[in-house]
């Protein structure tokens, strides 16, 4: 059975669907290398949506002040089921994070958590701000 | 306020005895996943747990909303045999076909 992918998202609509748009995760469009950073005063977060991807799957590096992720995944059927409707890509990209100095390089962390990569990277103890206690005499 | 969720992508997948739905769903929350059928409607949806207070977004690329998708099955799918699982991000729905859409043999009586 050839459909095209016109065809196919129409079919998908009057079998099964009620014509929405599909948020390809997780920014609507076909590419799944959207970051989210966040900072604290200890550390900096960086998070991507990577469903479906393994441990296997994902290679966090750090070299030279330069964070370097790498994850793919193959969206595959076995021949013996039959598509009605497909629109989970596959996907294979490199992302590069330049980091600050004022980081902790070997306590950097990776986890990967239902379908979510975190790295974790604590600031180095000189980069924390520190409360000053002030003595008024 | 208006909920706001997003919708997630789909495959679908059928064998002889049953349909196949995986869903990208990263960021959700076990427990929070919920799949009912009602007047012929499959509805399944799902949590996202947000970042700590203390974390302040620097860059946000992308944002993470609670799932929702409805998908119309008609008279396809018997509601008792669905099977719900979440890996990897990713929310996998095994539904059984009911028996009046099953193929079957039809006995042709040849007088």
């Amino acid at each position: 059975m050839f459909l095209n992918p016109i065809m196919m998202k129409r079919f998908a609509d009057t079998m099964f669907g009620s014509g929405v748009q599909e948020n390809c995760c997780p920014c609507g469009e076909e590419s799944y290398n959207y970051a989210n950073i966040y900072e604290s005063d200890n550390g900096y977060i960086v998070k991507l949506a990577l469903p479906g991807v393994k441990n296997e799957d994902i290679d966090v590096n750090y070299s030279d002040g330069i964070l370097e992720i790498k994850a793919h995944r193959n969206v595959d059927v076995s021949d013996d089921v039959q598509k009605l409707y497909i629109n989970r890509k596959s996907f294979d990209f490199t992302r590069k994070f330049k980091l600050p100095n004022s980081i902790d390089v070997d306590k950097i962390e990776a986890k990967l958590e239902n379908g979510l990569l975190t790295i974790d990277i604590p600031k180095s103890e000189k980069a924390k701000p520190k409360t000053i206690e002030v003595k008024v005499k | 306020m208006t909920e706001k969720y997003l919708i997630p992508a789909v495959d679908i997948y059928e064998t002889e005895d049953k349909y196949i739905i995986l869903a990208d769903m990263p960021g959700a929350t076990k427990d929070s996943i919920e799949v009912s059928t009602e007047d012929e409607i499959l509805v399944f949806s799902a949590k996202v747990s947000e970042v700590d207070k203390e974390w302040k977004p620097l860059d946000t690329e992308f944002k993470l909303y609670d799932y929702k998708r409805e998908i119309r099955i008609g008279n396809k799918i018997d509601s008792d045999k669905i099977e719900a699982k979440y890996e990897n991000g990713v929310l996998t729905l095994e539904l059984g076909k009911s028996e009046q859409i099953k193929p079957r043999k039809i006995a042709v009586n040849i007088a």
